[in-house]
């Protein structure tokens, strides 16, 4: 059975070369059939947005979406995909929220038009025209919980770009008395956004940080799992986008951005923004595209890095001592939390984010440190041995392997264990 | 009432509606929606420039690298930014992957579901579809394709990333190229992508598209609309992306009509939710604001015209300008264009890679931009024409104009009344059961509507005041 503390392990177990689905689903399919009443539906409605959740999630490498609407979700409303169009699309909608209540997952792509309603209307019924700021919310009353997936549905993000024409907000400002899980991103990943489903099928609502994001995935910083890490404390940094070394100097909002699209990577691990060469733009924050974020290619302004110590990141080059380099990194974080960071460009743009009193990462921080150490330190070499037992097993059934290869695999991993090596 | 609303027309990128007055059992007149708007001009004003290439890819999610390719041309036009060679191979690269992406889905997860039965467990559940006309066999090949094409269009944006860094989305194209290397492993693992993308689109792809067309053969007839074809040319080429490989052309109701010339492009407000300047205008003339209570409007889609006529692109008036398919103009000639364009494309990327030049440049970084410019960036891109206008004043955008594909493709009425192309391409369409016009649909999804580029507004208005209850 797949336990709670596994799953977590799985998502968190990034630094192996499989997709988080991949390592999941073998398990998943058995757990999923043993829920009372079948696959969970799953409504997906739109609001301002540009339907890149939608295709991100079609991006999903392993299991394919194929795998992902036969045998994991029930996916009954989705304008992308769905088979029926007009009144019978219509009638999918009304019929799984009467029949299903309680018991659907509502996804929400894109923010709520709060201040311009007509701009987005996602149907009609009997000639009313449905609009997004009451249909979200009509919708949001009897699902089971409510996931925001991208950074328009979690935080209006670019939806929200000031001047906010559509007077756009995230789901969470506006939904109140169903739970609401943002998984922002633009877009935000496939394993993102079915790891968050999984577990809320699986387990319930997911562990989340202040912002709602569910800390298995957003628990840390771009900048703290960076690869290019060792450049910055050595005071490498890119001068232009294209150029090798830390794009700290070129505009990357890694440290001040929790994602672990380092590790993660995007598109089955083929690429991701930094490894490209190009700074991350904070895709996943919640004033992205403003409070700071942008201009997308100039530094983050206004660094203190101790008390008292004033710079900024033209004064990074080399030279500057990895303490510093900490100081930096930690100073980031305290002030995202605060929202106290720049507002270089967008100083007019509304705060829409509750901004928490005291520094809520260290809190969380801690506990995942301890989660993580717990179960990536201690068990991670069971993983290892558990994936390549599956795998193997996977070949076998496949007909691809033969049965000797199981034997040889345990002995070694056993000895490597028992050695600590 | 001789009038049916299709609302939400699903299958499409964003929300969209559109009625249609069916007498005799054709139809014969069409007001077509966008039910979706975002206002991305007012946002872009005052940003950094270099920042337009990624906030304009925020407007669509499937055809994001076009909006990162009009962007780059249109800073790279503004300020003389000369692209290096690799550069924009590179480009062409991560935007022909991007192409196949969008023709694999549109054919198979939108335009297919009109012509085939359901398999377990597509979303919705099977819809009511009377006009299903093919054999069993040939039925249930196309439906296992269905399938196989939710795994095979992944593959696409795979490749998108190799260059672009991720999909959707890109983090690699910019002003003046791009800034992923030219890496002999990922150019491996771009060709065999590639490669599996073209199998699937050879083996399975165009069989499929040339059944459909046999058994729904009525579609040659069905869907043509003016007759009035626009492409300002796609991929590319040249420092100053002088030239393109796929080149731009005029058709005008089925005649050759000369050079495009940009200065012939204006856009209308009249029966769309904006007040403002009325009137035929250049995209930096006149102003608008969002107006959902005017009287008469219908959609959030202003009406782009070119000498003051509605044209459509995409993939057919491509394939007709490059000589490659100029069978005819209808609903089966635009799936035909798609499929033969996405072979072209899994064909052509491979004599790109031979020109890459390992270890050379593939930017020309400019930073600080200078104080002020002005230019267009003119560009194909999946479903037709796409034109970024940007001014920079003060190392600010001052203003920016967007006309993209589906606004001229599903463009509604304009000022002088003409109907917009989906709205004219709609007429004289049969339709069997009016309960259940599966053939309005049909046209419609032929044009890969998106609705997500429906964009325009310069200023916010006053939003606080109480708007209309919907
Ligand atoms: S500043 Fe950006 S590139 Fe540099 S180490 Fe941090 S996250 Fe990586
Ligand atoms: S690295 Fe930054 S810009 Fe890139 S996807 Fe992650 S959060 Fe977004």
């Amino acid at each position: 059975m797949l336990t709670r503390r596994k799953f977590l392990r799985l998502c968190l177990n990034t630094a192996a070369s499989a997709t988080l689905a991949q390592m999941l689903l073998p398990e998943l399919a058995e757990a999923l059939r043993l829920i009372p009443g079948g696959k969970p539906p799953v409504i997906w409605i739109e609001g301002t947005s540009c339907t890149g959740n939608s295709i991100s999630l079609d991006n999903i490498a392993d299991p394919s979406l194929r795998t992902v609407f036969e045998e994991i979700i029930d996916l009954r409303y989705q304008q992308l995909t769905m088979w029926p169009q007009s009144y019978q699309a219509m009638d999918v909608l009304h019929e799984t929220k009467e029949k299903e209540r309680g018991r659907y997952i509502l996804v929400v792509e894109g923010g709520i038009p709060m201040g311009l309603p007509e701009s987005v209307i996602v149907g009609e019924r009997d000639g009313i025209q449905l609009n997004a700021r009451d249909t979200i919310p009509w919708l949001a009353e009897d699902a089971m919980a409510v996931v925001a997936v991208g950074n328009c549905a979690a935080f209006g993000g670019p939806s929200k770009a000031y001047p906010n024409p559509t007077g756009t907000k995230g789901v969470w400002n506006v939904v109140t008395n169903t739970p609401v899980i943002n998984v922002p991103g633009c877009p935000a990943h496939p394993d993102w956004m079915v790891g968050t489903i999984v577990h809320i099928i699986l387990y319930g609502l997911p562990r989340v940080d202040e912002f709602r994001r569910p800390t298995m995935f957003f628990g840390q910083l771009v900048h703290d799992i960076c690869p290019r890490r060792f450049f910055f404390f050595n005071g490498d940094f890119a001068n232009a986008p294209g150029e090798a070394g830390c794009l700290f100097k070129v505009g990357c909002k890694g440290p001040v951005t929790h994602a672990d699209c380092p590790t993660r990577k995007f598109n089955d691990g083929i690429n991701w923004c930094i490894n490209a060469n190009n700074p991350c733009i904070g895709c996943a924050t919640p004033d992205f595209p403003d409070g700071g974020t942008s201009p997308f290619f100039e530094h983050l302004t206004d660094i203190r890095v101790l008390p008292g110590i004033e710079t900024t990141a033209v004064t990074v080059t080399k030279g500057v001592g990895a303490a510093t380099a900490l100081g930096i990194g930690a100073h980031f974080a305290v002030n995202l939390a605060k929202g106290r960071l720049g507002n270089n460009l967008t100083l007019e743009t509304e705060k829409e984010i509750p901004v928490p009193t005291d520094n809520p990462y260290s809190a969380i921080k801690d506990e995942l440190e301890t989660e993580r150490n717990a179960l990536i330190k201690i068990e991670a070499e069971q993983i290892l041995m558990q994936q390549d037992i599956k795998q193997i097993r996977r070949l076998q059934n496949q007909g691809r392997a033969g049965k000797s290869l199981l034997s040889k695999l345990n002995p070694l991993r056993f000895f490597r264990k028992k050695n600590k090596l | 009432m001789t009038k049916v609303r299709i609302n939400p027309l699903t299958r499409a990128h964003g929300y969209m509606a559109v009625e249609v007055d069916i007498q005799n059992g054709e139809v014969v007149d069409a007001w077509s929606s966008g039910l979706l708007f975002r206002g991305f001009e007012a946002m872009l004003k005052n940003r950094s420039p270099h920042d337009a290439v990624y906030l304009t890819q925020r407007i669509c999610g499937i055809c994001s690298s076009a909006h990162a390719m009009a962007s780059s041309i249109a800073l790279e036009n503004a300020f003389d930014i000369s692209v290096p060679k690799n550069g924009y191979i590179l480009r062409n690269l991560t935007f022909g992957a991007d192409m196949l992406q969008n023709h694999l889905r549109n054919i198979y997860l939108l335009v297919i579901p009109d012509y085939i039965t359901a398999p377990g467990g597509a979303p919705g559940g099977p819809p009511n579809n009377d006009d299903i006309r093919l054999p069993k066999a040939v039925n249930d090949r196309i439906q296992a394709h269905y399938l196989e094409a939710l795994e095979t269009s992944d593959l696409a944006h795979k490749a998108v990333a190799a260059f672009g860094g991720k999909a959707p989305h890109l983090q690699s194209i910019i002003a003046g190229g791009v800034t992923e290397q030219v890496l002999t492993d990922r150019i491996m693992h771009y060709q065999s992508l590639v490669s599996q993308i073209h199998s699937f689109v050879t083996e399975k792809m165009i069989p499929d598209i040339e059944d459909l067309s046999r058994y729904y053969d009525d579609y040659f007839n069905i869907g043509r609309g003016y007759g009035n074809l626009l492409s300002f040319g796609m991929f590319p080429v040249g420092a100053n992306n002088e030239d393109r490989i796929f080149k731009a052309g005029v058709l005008r109701n089925g005649q050759d009509n000369g050079n495009f010339d940009p200065d012939k492009i204006t856009q209308d407000i009249a029966r769309a939710w904006y007040r403002g300047d009325e009137g035929a205008r250049a995209p930096f003339d006149g102003e608008s604001t969002p107006f959902p209570q005017k009287a008469d409007a219908y959609s959030w889609i202003k009406a782009p015209r070119y000498g003051g006529e509605p044209f459509e692109g995409g993939p057919l008036a491509r394939m007709w300008f490059s000589g490659i398919y100029k069978n005819g103009i209808s609903v089966m000639d635009r799936l035909m264009a798609r499929a033969i364009e996405t072979k072209e494309i899994a064909e052509k990327v491979n004599d790109w890679i031979h020109e890459l030049v390992p270890d050379m440049p593939t930017i020309n970084w400019i930073n600080p931009l200078p104080a002020s410019g002005e230019a267009a960036g003119l560009v194909d891109s999946m479903r037709g024409t796409l034109a970024h206008w940007i001014r920079v004043q003060n190392h600010r955008i001052a203003a920016y104009r967007i006309i993209t594909p589906s606004a001229w493709n599903l463009s509604p009425r304009d000022g002088e009344g003409r109907k917009g192309p989906v709205e004219e391409a709609l007429i004289g369409t049969p339709v069997a059961n009016r309960d259940n016009p599966v053939e309005v649909g049909r046209v419609i999804r032929s044009f890969d509507p998106c609705i997500s580029c429906a964009v325009h507004v310069l200023q916010k208005d006053g939003t606080s005041k109480p708007w209309r209850q919907f």
